[in-house]
């Protein structure tokens, strides 16, 4: 499980990775900004529900 | 730069000093894979969206413009493409599940620097300076304890604007995030540690020679599934 954020999106297709959640977010910030714990809660949370949710290689979802 | 040089810069030049040169800036060095004109147009929309957020006090165009810019850079193509993918079905409720964190943050315990080269003191400006020197080593692991306090981390990354994540690691490396959801029964259980390494490094001395012992302990420690976060 992949969580990335949005510039990478290409990069990531090509490589045909299992589960992957992109964030709506510049590079060296995945998780937004710092001490925005709500919005950490809620993308980890996105993220760990892509385990059991995902039935096929390549899903990609998004996160804002 | 001295005065002749400045005189003598062109656009090109400008836009390329933001990648490890004279301006270098982490945010910004993706200006360098950008065409002239497609540099151009950024540019000028981020001025006039600057304008834009000063009125309004929103940042949101700001970010989104970055996004962009960002995107744009990264689109072409890479050594790395697939047809297929390792996917499996995750069998388990994650509330009964392991779980663990893998980040290429380039974090480390303060009293466990991985020193770079052997060298002391090596400072994120070294990192940046000499980051082609490690695109060409083998990664090194650090085992960062979930209850490893926040104040007692330190990062290091020549790949990226680290200032953010010096602020709050999770924003890149979210082991307390992990942990808290693991305590509030979300997830089940977590491994004793979490991981982080420099994602600039050799990607074929990565995958060839590296991966396949952090798999092997990823499976000694009986985890189902694990949060990969490239930075």
């Amino acid at each position: 499980m992949v969580i990335a954020v949005q510039p990478f999106a290409k990069r990531l297709e090509t490589m045909s990775l299992p589960r992957v959640l992109l964030t709506d977010n510049i590079i060296g910030r995945v998780l937004g900004s710092p001490l925005d714990i709500l919005y950490q809660v809620k993308v980890m949370k996105a993220a760990l529900g892509m385990f059991n949710k995902a039935n096929k290689n390549g899903t990609v979802n998004f996160v804002r | 730069m001295s005065s002749e040089s400045m005189a003598k810069e062109t656009f090109e030049d400008f836009r390329k000093s933001f990648f490890y040169g004279s301006r270098s800036d982490m945010t910004f060095k993706f200006l360098d894979h950008l065409t002239d004109r497609e540099a151009a147009e950024f540019l000028a929309a981020y001025l006039t969206a600057t304008t834009k957020a000063i009125d309004s006090g929103e940042l949101g165009g700001l970010k989104q413009l970055l996004v962009q810019g960002q995107s744009a850079a990264h689109a072409h193509p890479t050594n790395f493409i697939y047809d297929d993918g390792p996917f499996s079905a995750f069998k388990k409720d994650i509330r009964d599940a392991k779980f663990s964190l893998l980040a290429s943050s380039g974090h480390f315990p303060e009293k466990e620097d991985p020193q770079p080269f052997g060298e002391n003191n090596f400072s994120q400006k070294d990192a940046e300076q000499r980051v082609m020197d490690f695109l060409k080593e083998e990664p090194v692991l650090s085992e960062i304890s979930f209850y490893q306090k926040r104040e007692q981390l330190q990062v290091r990354h020549g790949g990226y604007d680290t200032a953010a994540t010096k602020e709050d690691p999770n924003i890149t490396f979210p082991y307390q995030r992990l942990l808290e959801l693991q305590l509030q029964g979300i997830i089940g259980t977590i491994t004793e540690n979490a991981y982080s390494f420099v994602g600039a490094c050799s990607q074929k001395k990565l995958i060839k020679n590296t991966l396949p012992s952090w798999v092997k302990m990823m499976q000694n420690q009986e985890v189902d599934g694990v949060l990969l976060v490239p930075v």
